[in-house]
């Protein structure tokens, strides 16, 4: 089971996008993929779900908050009784492909960094860091679970910060992947997220050898696969000059980037959401044949790089 | 044949119009070797071609010296030195496949390429090293 975390400190760079897309294209291709939107905009949960669906059937005790919240209980929420499998999406993928199953979010879902926050500290430091790895190791103990080891992916869409709840994915995954707009300000996100990375790992696998010799002693070591820019304009069959600038100076600071792009089209990325569907598994006719096709293409790659990477 | 007859015949002309345009002084620098002819005028395709070629390296050259600097003021200053005009900028700024609008000044053609060049690296140092 690959755990892929998608995260960009920068929001509105395509994250929902990227995500639900890929997600639908690798369940096409027979695979079971779970989405964790650990977001709290919620995007890629109504990406799947309407609004009033979710208020009436999910907001009370089907949403990762909800599991979040319930930790603290005498008898904690089973993460894998609040899966849902979105049924647009169900119906296009039929009986002979995959699956694509959603755990839903939550506007609330901000709030609980609030209460995980009240788990940390303690009366001295080796208890205060044991507690860190408690509620850091969370999402990552829950995942591990027999009734989550059918899937072959988990796509964790998490939110533009690197609160606990964000760290709590990153710590589950054991990859990244990054979305990003080729621009100034989205290119500095990857540079402070790969910061923040580091910090976590460093910190994480510090504390973790308080508990030499534990089943639970594993250092996290999670993967930068790669940068996905989107929203690409293109001229002549390359990015425009301005947006291609971003892209190569990214190279050159070498974070593995993909050669494949998310193109622009706000009418055809922008109605898919309220249908249900990812454009990628869409009838849309000719126009979005070409994105489609581009969408195939970046999620072979993406299925390439985890391929190299579990080889390593 | 008469073709490279007339030819001929046409660059004697020419230099013979030359020399009759000269001084005895010239004349006598001339023999003596103090001064020489050198072709001047509006130079062939092939040697606008070779001289495009060498003015790529010279971009090339700039390029890479500018890589080198490790903060945005040298790279400026750089540019400064070499006293480029408008044209050499936007040809360096082309060369690294940066976006170059009509409107830009000699001064943000500079502040494009140095920050193509010196100022992502800073920016990206600036975030990803530890407070």
């Amino acid at each position: 089971m690959d755990i892929v975390a998608i995260i960009n400190y920068k929001g509105g760079v395509g994250k929902t996008t990227l995500t639900a897309n890929l997600g639908a294209e690798l369940a096409w291709r027979g695979n079971k993929v779970l989405l964790l939107d650990l977001d709290p905009q919620a995007s890629l949960t109504f990406s799947f779900v309407k609004p009033e669906y979710w208020r009436s059937n999910l907001a009370q005790n089907g949403t990762i908050k909800r599991w979040y919240d319930s930790a603290s209980e005498a008898k904690p929420l089973d993460l894998a009784s609040i899966i849902i499998s979105p049924n647009a999406v169900a119906q296009k993928l039929g009986t002979k492909r995959g699956r694509l199953d959603l755990v839903p979010s939550d506007l609330g879902l901000i709030n609980v960094d609030l209460e995980l926050a009240t788990e940390l500290g303690g009366t001295n430091l080796t208890q205060a860091k044991l507690r860190y790895l408690r509620v850091h190791r969370r999402l990552a103990e829950e995942l591990s679970k027999p009734e989550f080891q059918d899937y072959d992916y988990v796509l964790i869409d998490c939110p533009p910060n690197f609160n606990i709840v964000t760290k709590t994915a990153i710590v589950a995954s054991n990859s990244i992947l990054i979305p990003a707009k080729a621009d100034y300000l989205s290119t500095l996100g990857i540079d402070y997220l790969q910061r923040s990375l580091r910090e976590l790992v460093t910190d994480y696998n510090e504390y973790a050898q308080l508990e030499a010799g534990s089943s639970e002693d594993q250092p996290i070591d999670p993967q930068i696969i790669g940068v996905v820019f989107t929203m690409i304009q293109f001229y002549a069959g390359e990015p425009i000059a301005a947006l291609r600038q971003y892209i190569n100076q990214t190279r050159r600071l070498g974070v593995p980037v993909f050669d494949n792009y998310i193109r622009e089209n706000k009418t055809l990325f922008g109605e898919a959401p309220q249908f249900g569907v990812p454009l990628a598994l869409r009838d849309t006719g000719p126009k979005a044949e070409k994105i489609i096709r581009e969408l195939e293409l970046l999620v072979s790659e993406f299925e390439d790089k985890l391929e190299g990477r579990d080889g390593q | 044949m008469a073709n490279d007859v007339d030819r001929s015949a046409e660059i004697l002309r020419r230099v013979s119009n030359f020399l009759r345009s000269l001084t005895e002084a010239q004349i006598d620098d001339l023999i003596e070797g103090r001064v020489k002819i050198t072709l001047t005028g509006h130079p062939s395709r092939a040697q606008s071609a070779k001289a495009r070629s060498s003015s790529e390296e010279d971009v090339e050259r700039i390029i890479s010296e500018l890589t080198g600097k490790s903060t945005r003021a040298e790279g400026i200053a750089l540019l400064d030195n070499l006293g480029l005009t408008r044209a050499s900028l936007r040809d360096i700024a082309l060369a690294m496949k940066l976006p170059v609008p009509k409107t830009d000044t000699v001064s943000e053609l500079k502040d494009r390429i140095v920050e193509a060049t010196i100022g992502y690296r800073l920016r990206s140092d600036a975030i990803r090293e530890p407070d």
